[in-house]
């Protein structure tokens, strides 16, 4: 009896799963991303359906609740959209593609069929490839190429608790632009899906043509998994990335125990559509109950014909891809770490953030620019980033400034002369980043309305930021020495031992406070290393 | 449709002109007699085969839908389907190619970049088509709603897809 259970429920995957050699996963990724076009697929409605969630059914034209003679009229603007991602992707664009549909019976899809692309997608072939210093994979690099990009509708959204006679209906989602991708069945491990998820939906973000959220549905992605070639499962209901991955871990072992148990032939021979409770997968259709969709050509719908020229105005537009960026940026001049420049290259979600990446990295580039005028070579080229996504970025969070407010007093060229300051040492780290703190808050007291402009060296000197190169060494050694008084005996010995060797940091701290980041902090370390004889 | 398609028939065969209309009233008397029998087109039930049980069990899978009183719909369909074979059976212009029965031409013109952008600018909503937010309520007309929702019956849908 537990056996039998065991073949048919499954469980959820412990963090370290070792996929087997013996047990080959093989997965394929079908993923549905919104368009965020002005209007509708199809009509010209407006195209907005997760801020509409608290008011069902507001942006619904005739053609979206489907009323009889209504008729679609394609918004070239998702072909627009699909165009780019394809040229980004390098698939083979189809300049005769067409719209087919695809016949099912549910409550939020009125029409009684999608309009899909099924004969003739919009482009087929292409790739993405991954890398295992870009991307965390594995591999060294994985290529993943790309079945076909189809564009169709999406459906209404259905609300199946809050109402005691049935399910709720709100049509604002239907009608929406989707971009359909299918991959080949070319992951072999989970880590691979997950990296590829997240390269994919940062593409979108990057090229503006979606939100690519998975928590909004505004990104779904189904599963195809496969283990030594028994018939697919299709994994669907996945809402976010820790679904995807504990279910694609739940369903290879369900599945590896199969096999193991000979029940192979039994059990996996038909392919099988599969849902995810959070905890197990579980059989939605199988073959007895798959669907016969009876597609057909769309007899309302012309086929969309591009000329060949479409594909060359589209690629001149292109921004540069995220992968080019990131290699420049870890590259010479800039030479960033790695972390850094993904920071400057991954797009996140955008509904809270008080700045867009591009306008990040925007920033960014032209301040790198502004601050090797002053210095004609580059000779810390890390002191631009660390001081814009630490400090800055830190500060804006800190206080909610958004960046484009900031920039209205601190623009490329007035950061790149505060870095220059910095790199002169005309002031102290610690200092600077007291004075940059001071700026922004006064900026934000203000209202934002203070937009004069920065006169550091006058701040610099107003309030006696100068850094204290040139200290006098009795003075500097009687500050070093009541720092000493006021520590235990025993700590003292120990840096002098060596056994904490790092407790001299927090002495340098103390000193710092104590002059209020006037002394760099080397200054400080030699004379404390001089008064306890340590070497240098 | 059966209407226009007689009429230009009679129009093809005959080249006289009717009576001159002197009123609103011979108008509709005109418009209102009958110039068909629904009898020509619908076939007798009592003397129609019915189709198949299992061709009737498929086709309901197929739309989604119950079984119910297959005889009964065996019966019906078989109606249905000499009906619209009767339609099928109408004389049309020989020289329409069928792959153009269709709404809308099947091909236009290619577009180009320039074209492709114009009509991304040029979007713009049209009210006889309720594309703006908000400016009809959609659920008036519904039978079922509830808060704006419209309502469909039943939780059957769960799991569908």
């Amino acid at each position: 009896m537990l056996l039998i259970r065991r073949l048919y429920s499954s469980r959820r995957g412990s963090g370290g799963v070792k996929f087997l050699p013996e047990y080959k996963l093989k997965c394929g990724l079908e993923i549905h991303s919104q368009l965020n076009t002005k209007n509708k697929l199809f009509s010209m409605s407006t195209n907005d359906p997760f801020h509409a969630a608290n008011n069902p059914n507001y942006h619904t034209s005739y053609f979206d609740v489907s009323l009889p003679g209504t008729q679609p009229k394609l918004n070239y603007e998702a072909v627009l959209f699909a165009s780019k991602l394809c040229l980004a992707l390098q698939c083979d664009i189809n300049l005769n593609s067409q719209f087919d549909r695809k016949h099912y019976f549910y409550g939020d899809q009125p029409l009684g069929y999608q309009i899909t692309q099924h004969y003739k997608p919009f482009a087929k072939g292409g790739q993405l490839i991954m890398y295992r210093d870009l991307d965390n994979i594995d591999e060294v690099m994985k290529r993943i190429e790309i079945v076909q990009i189809q564009i169709e509708q999406d459906t209404g959204r259905s609300l199946y608790a809050g109402s005691e006679t049935g399910t709720l209906i709100d049509l604002n989602r239907s009608n929406v632009p989707l971009i359909e991708l299918v991959t080949k069945p070319q992951f072999n491990d989970v880590k691979q899906v997950c990296a590829f998820i997240k390269k994919y939906q940062n593409l979108l973000r990057h090229l503006k043509i979606s939100t690519g959220d998975l928590e909004t549905g505004a990104m779904r992605v189904d599963v195809n998994l496969s283990v030594n070639g028994n018939a697919r499962v299709e994994l669907k209901n996945l809402p976010n990335t820790s679904s995807i991955r504990n279910a694609i871990i739940c369903e290879y072992q369900r599945q590896v125990d199969i096999i193991r148990c000979g029940k192979a032939e039994e059990l996996l021979s038909e392919p099988q559509t599969r849902g995810w409770t959070g905890s197990e997968t579980v059989k939605l259709r199988s073959k007895e109950t798959t669907i016969d969709y009876r597609y057909m050509p769309d007899p309302e719908l012309p086929k969309v014909t591009l000329s060949s020229d479409v594909l060359t105005g589209v690629a001149s537009e292109l921004p540069e891809l995220p992968d080019a960026i990131l290699t420049k940026l870890l590259s010479k001049p800039y030479s960033m770490s790695l972390k850094d420049a993904k920071l400057l290259t991954t797009n996140s979600s955008s509904h809270t953030n008080l700045y867009s990446t591009p306008e990040l990295q925007e920033f960014y580039m032209k301040t790198f620019e502004e601050f090797c005028k002053f210095n004609g070579s580059i000779i810390e080229s890390k002191l631009p980033a660390n001081w814009i996504i630490h400090e800055l970025l830190g500060n804006l969070n800190k206080l909610r400034i958004p960046l484009s407010e900031a920039s209205k007093i601190l623009d490329p060229k007035t950061f790149g002369e505060f870095l220059n300051l910095i790199y002169r040492k005309s002031i102290s780290k610690a200092s600077g980043k007291l004075l940059l703190f001071y700026v922004l808050n006064n900026f934000k007291t203000s209202g934002f309305t203070d937009l004069q402009g920065i006169n550091f060296e006058g701040l610099i000197a107003e309030y006696e930021l100068n850094p204290l190169n040139q200290v006098d060494e009795t003075q500097l050694q009687g500050i070093c020495e009541e720092i000493l008084n006021g520590v235990d005996d025993g700590v003292r010995r120990d840096i002098i031992s060596g056994k904490k060797k790092n407790a001299i940091h927090f002495l340098v701290g103390q000193g710092m406070k104590l002059s209020q980041g006037r002394i760099e902090a080397p200054l400080l370390e030699n004379t404390f290393k001089k008064i306890l004889g340590i070497k240098k | 449709m059966l209407r226009v398609t007689r009429a230009s028939v009679v129009r093809f065969c005959s080249s006289s002109v009717g009576k001159k209309f002197e009123s609103r009233k011979h108008i509709e008397e005109y418009l209102s007699r009958a110039t068909w029998r629904i009898e020509d087109y619908i076939p007798n039930p009592e003397t129609t085969e019915p189709v198949a049980e299992d061709e009737v069990k498929k086709l309901l899978k197929l739309s989604g839908l119950p079984e119910g009183d297959n005889a009964e719909t065996q019966r019906r369909l078989a109606n249905q389907l000499k009906f619209i074979n009767k339609l099928h059976d109408v004389d049309v212009n020989p020289s329409s190619i069928s792959e153009d029965a269709r709404l809308m031409s099947r091909t236009q013109d290619e577009l180009t970049f320039e074209q492709l952008t114009m009509l991304v600018k040029a979007q713009s909503k049209n009210d006889d088509l309720a594309e703006r937010s908000g400016f009809w309520d959609c659920t008036s007309l519904a039978t079922l709603k509830d808060n704006g929702y419209f309502v469909v019956r039943g939780n059957s849908m769960k799991n569908r897809k």
